[in-house]
């Protein structure tokens, strides 16, 4: 029977099988398990002393010059009177990181990491180099989280590249990096990352295990991670935050958090995280702090407008009339005089065909998204008033709910709100403001009963968070910023010194 | 299991929206909103309902003038169109008009409702239980009462306005006449005096050459109400003396000749105040009116110097005189022309004198008539406007 735990790869083969000091019969063995694996290199050659030796590799995974020079010509170049034993060879070959194994699964493991194999006849073991290397993209400017000013790093897809990232932003032996192996046939390797004088140990002990549970074929993205170790399954919100920008990391683990790095996608996974987290961008942090309050209840606001506004025009104009302005109200009707469905009607109209008109521009190639955004908007701003399918004040109310929720910086939050407009709007077209008010108060109801690892998602509102409005209600300068978030350890929130702002020194004192 | 039930759950809430009956939504292309409403006396006692539907076409369209009073045409602004029912009751004409239109009739933005002469004269009690009792006119709405029938000042179409009851609502915020919504009617018609104004308006002249309709009415005056009734007209001289008691006074512009000085004086009034204060000594009611102005020149023909103390001293006593005369005016035709207590005096000692109230109450017109009223005015000019000499003549 195969075995078929997250922890073996799934090759009907005894992978526990030692490596024998006949190399004949290794060899034979891993035949057995790299056939027909094109990419694997079983290279025979004589060492110096005239033993049979093979080195075993994975094309593209390791730095190949490096292999020969470092490995190969020592060996080759081995006198004989030297000590053939494995490990006196380990020692006199210049490579930084190596080690022995001695059962055939240590040598197939490190094979797919990028970790070359010698095997030596006559010895029972074999040497396991690290020279892993391939060909990878450069550190780019973060693509969905753009900023004016701050860092322009953003993780990719290598993950020692994303570790070493973080740890030149916290150059401190206290920030941990612990590495998991997640996914049956992937084996993608996943680090669990936390500042340890910082973070409560029973969030990163709930990471672990949560992490630890997980028996999946494929990890693939960050986000079949995060479905599988969110707290609740059904919600539309997104409950771990995620990012690809090292500052936002390197913040949120100061602030107590954990994160999760995982091999194959520059997106991080950032955990616990709340509803005002994701509303935040790291821009806020480097501008001028009125200027980051200002742009925080902007956001705020529009990320009302962007889940409300279509549902109030609707819920207003079919069952409120008394509520318009009579200017505008009359000016509405003008314009609504010849259309020919209900407002909820066309309504929902423009917003499908907004979204459709959002889902293909950003799936199209750059070069044919501009073409749909021309074509789209003729279609929904233009000729769709012309046609008098819809009134220009609902184009409006389209154009100005996509603004909004586009204003929203995290895209996951983005698309919750986006997808939740559609029942608000339904309520308000079938109950009126009634409707909205009952949809508002089901929302309201799910968020606050929703936890990000035990943490409540509308963390202002949690018990013990005292200080949590000088970084939800505002943007309080960094010198008033001296509490961690309760997320953090209790032990630690004291996070600088009270005397920071800087004020002008008294003469003689 | 899990699934089945799951299904069966889908289902049934997909029948929910199809099981509720009917959508009660109502677009606006199904309302006909009214904009001003006219009450008029028909016979028999009935009343004639008049209403100002606001025609929802572009700007452009070619309105659609056969038939009903199609008032567009002119100024080629927005249309209205004007209705009437009759019917022994508001109500009943309501329902009536109801039956000739296409689209449900809605009140919730008229602002402006005009009582027609004769209906005013027959009494405005029973129209006003509609009003107040139905949910959907507001207790903002302003009310006005028209010279001859209030369809006729529906039918007009202002230039300048979208329609009359833009004008006329217009008009009462710049506080030319007395300022009356339908609730602030009501609280005049049931505090202690039973009387109110509404203001009274009338067709302008309309210039010659021009469509005759393409006028306004503009407020000329008041009308008196006594228990609901109208009794009276006060002209625009008596309806400003009348603000002036009611602090309603914004926009006032003074311009009276000082005694023993050539030409005249024009003082635009920056702030004014009324204070009435109620006093019974022994058996003389009397009510003692302070009213403090602060005025600012506007124009000066006298000669006189605006930098000279005594001068502007003067002014301001010949200005104190012209306003006090003013007032009192107003007070005889309130006390003597109509006996109607106009000035709200009854609830003053009301509140003041509850127990001689309580004794005066059932004849209070006779004691009304011969209340002492005494008003004290005290005017000062703060600012002589942008230059100090005359231009010199």
């Amino acid at each position: 029977m195969a075995d078929y735990s997250s922890s073996s790869i799934p090759v009907p083969f005894d992978m526990d099988r030692p490596i024998l000091p006949d190399l004949e019969a290794n060899r034979a063995a891993l035949n057995e398990v790299l056939n027909d694996c094109a990419d694997a290199v079983l290279h025979p050659f004589a060492t110096g002393d005239g033993r049979a030796a093979l080195l075993i590799y994975i094309c593209g995974l390791s730095d190949k010059a490096q292999l020969e020079k470092m490995a190969m010509e020592p060996l080759i170049r081995m006198s004989s009177e030297a000590d053939g034993s494995l490990s006196a060879i380990a020692r006199k070959l210049p490579i930084a990181d190596l080690h022995e194994a001695t059962a055939i699964r240590e040598l197939i493991e490190g094979l797919f990491v990028g970790m070359p194999c010698l095997l030596v006849d006559g010895q029972a073991c074999g040497l396991i180099m690290n020279m892993a290397d391939w060909e990878k993209r450069g550190i780019d400017e973060p693509m969905a989280e753009s900023v004016v000013r701050g860092p322009r790093e953003g993780f990719g897809e290598s993950l020692d590249v994303n570790m070493s990232l973080m740890r030149r932003r916290l150059r401190t032996p206290d920030f941990k990096m612990k590495t998991m192996t997640v996914g049956r046939l992937t084996r993608t390797r996943v680090v669990v990352c936390y500042i340890q004088s910082v973070a409560k140990d029973s969030l990163v002990q709930e990471v672990l295990s949560r992490l630890s549970r997980i028996d999946t074929d494929g990890v693939l993205e960050s986000a079949n991670i995060e479905e599988l170790i969110q707290d609740s399954t059904l919600s539309p919100f997104p409950q771990l935050l995620s990012t690809e920008r090292p500052d936002v990391c390197a913040a949120s683990l100061m602030e107590g958090k954990a994160m999760l790095m995982i091999e194959g996608t520059p997106f991080a996974l950032i955990a616990p995280t709340s509803l005002f987290a994701l509303l935040q961008s790291p821009e806020d942090y480097y501008q001028r702090f009125m200027m980051g309050t200002v742009i925080r209840w902007l956001r705020y606001t529009f990320f009302l407008l962007a889940l409300l506004f279509p549902s109030l025009y609707v819920a207003i104009l079919t069952y409120h009339q008394e509520m318009v302005p009579t200017t505008l109200l009359l000016s509405i009707a003008k314009s609504r005089e010849d259309i020919p469905f209900p407002a909820l009607v066309e309504a929902l109209l423009m917003e499908v065909s907004f979204e459709a008109l959002r889902e293909a521009g950003v799936r199209l190639p750059k070069q044919v998204g501009s073409a749909v955004s021309i074509v789209g908007a003729l279609v929904i701003g233009q000729a769709a008033t012309a046609a008098g399918l819809v009134s220009p004040p609902m184009v409006m109310v389209v154009a100005l709910t996509g603004i909004a929720s586009f204003m929203i910086p995290h895209y996951s939050v983005g698309i919750s709100v986006r997808l939740l407009r559609f029942p608000v709007m339904l309520l308000a077209g079938f109950l009126g403001l009634l409707g909205l008010m009952l949809g508002v108060i089901a929302l309201v109801i799910h968020l606050a009963s929703l936890r990000s690892f035990g943490e409540p998602y509308l963390v202002f509102f949690r018990r013990g968070a005292r200080h949590a409005w000088k970084d939800t209600l505002i943007r309080a300068p960094s010198w008033a910023l001296g509490e961690r978030p309760a997320t953090a350890q209790k032990a630690n929130a004291d996070r600088q010194s009270m005397r920071n702002r800087p004020t002008p020194q008294k003469e003689g004192g | 299991m899990k699934w089945a039930k799951m299904c069966r759950i889908l289902a049934a809430s997909m029948v929910l929206p199809l099981s509720a009956g009917c959508w009660d939504r109502l677009e606006i292309n199904d309302l006909a909103l009214v904009m001003a409403t006219g009450l008029d006396e028909a016979e028999d006692g009935q009343v004639k309902l008049s209403v100002q539907i606001f025609v929802p076409k572009k700007a452009g369209d070619t309105p659609n003038v056969g038939g009903d009073q199609a008032s567009g045409g002119g100024g080629g602004g927005s249309q209205t169109i004007v209705k009437e029912a009759t019917g022994i009751s508001v109500a009943d004409a309501v329902s009536r008009l109801q039956t000739m239109m296409s689209r449900r009739l809605t009140w919730e933005h008229d602002e402006v409702f005009i009582f027609g002469e004769k209906r005013a004269a027959h009494g405005i009690e029973e129209d006003m239980d509609y009003l107040l009792r139905s949910r959907q006119t507001r207790e903002r709405a302003n009310l006005f009462v028209s010279e001859g029938m209030a369809i006729d000042a529906l039918r007009l179409n202002p230039r300048l306005e979208r329609d009359v009851a833009e004008t006329l609502r217009e008009m009462t915020l710049l506080q030319i006449g007395p300022d009356v919504s339908l609730f602030k009617l009501l609280r005049m018609m049931r505090s202690a005096g039973k009387s109110a104004v509404l203001p009274y308006i009338q067709k302008l002249p309309s210039q010659p050459g021009v469509n005759p309709d393409n006028t306004v009415s503009y407020i000329t005056g008041g009308t008196v109400l006594k228990n609901g009734k109208a009794v009276g007209r006060l002209n625009m001289r008596l309806t400003r003396g009348l603000l002036w008691l009611h602090n309603e006074t914004k926009e006032a512009t003074l311009t009276f000749k000082p005694e023993g000085m050539p030409g005249s004086v024009a003082l635009r009034m920056l702030r004014s105040k009324a204070v009435l204060v109620p006093s019974i000594r022994g058996d003389r009611w009397s009510v003692r009116v302070k009213v403090d102005n602060e005025a600012v020149l506007l124009q000066n023909t006298t000669g006189g110097i605006v930098t000279n103390e005594a001068w502007v001293q003067k002014i301001e006593r010949a200005a104190s005189q012209s306003i006090r005369s003013r007032i009192e005016e107003t007070v005889e035709a309130g006390q003597r022309q109509f006996n109607a207590d106009i000035f709200g005096i009854a609830d003053l000692f009301r509140k003041h004198y509850p127990k001689h109230w309580k004794e005066a109450r059932t004849n209070w017109d006779s004691v009304f008539k011969e209340i002492r009223i005494e008003i004290d005015v005290h005017t000062h000019v703060k600012r002589p406007g942008m230059s100090n000499a005359s231009v010199p003549y």
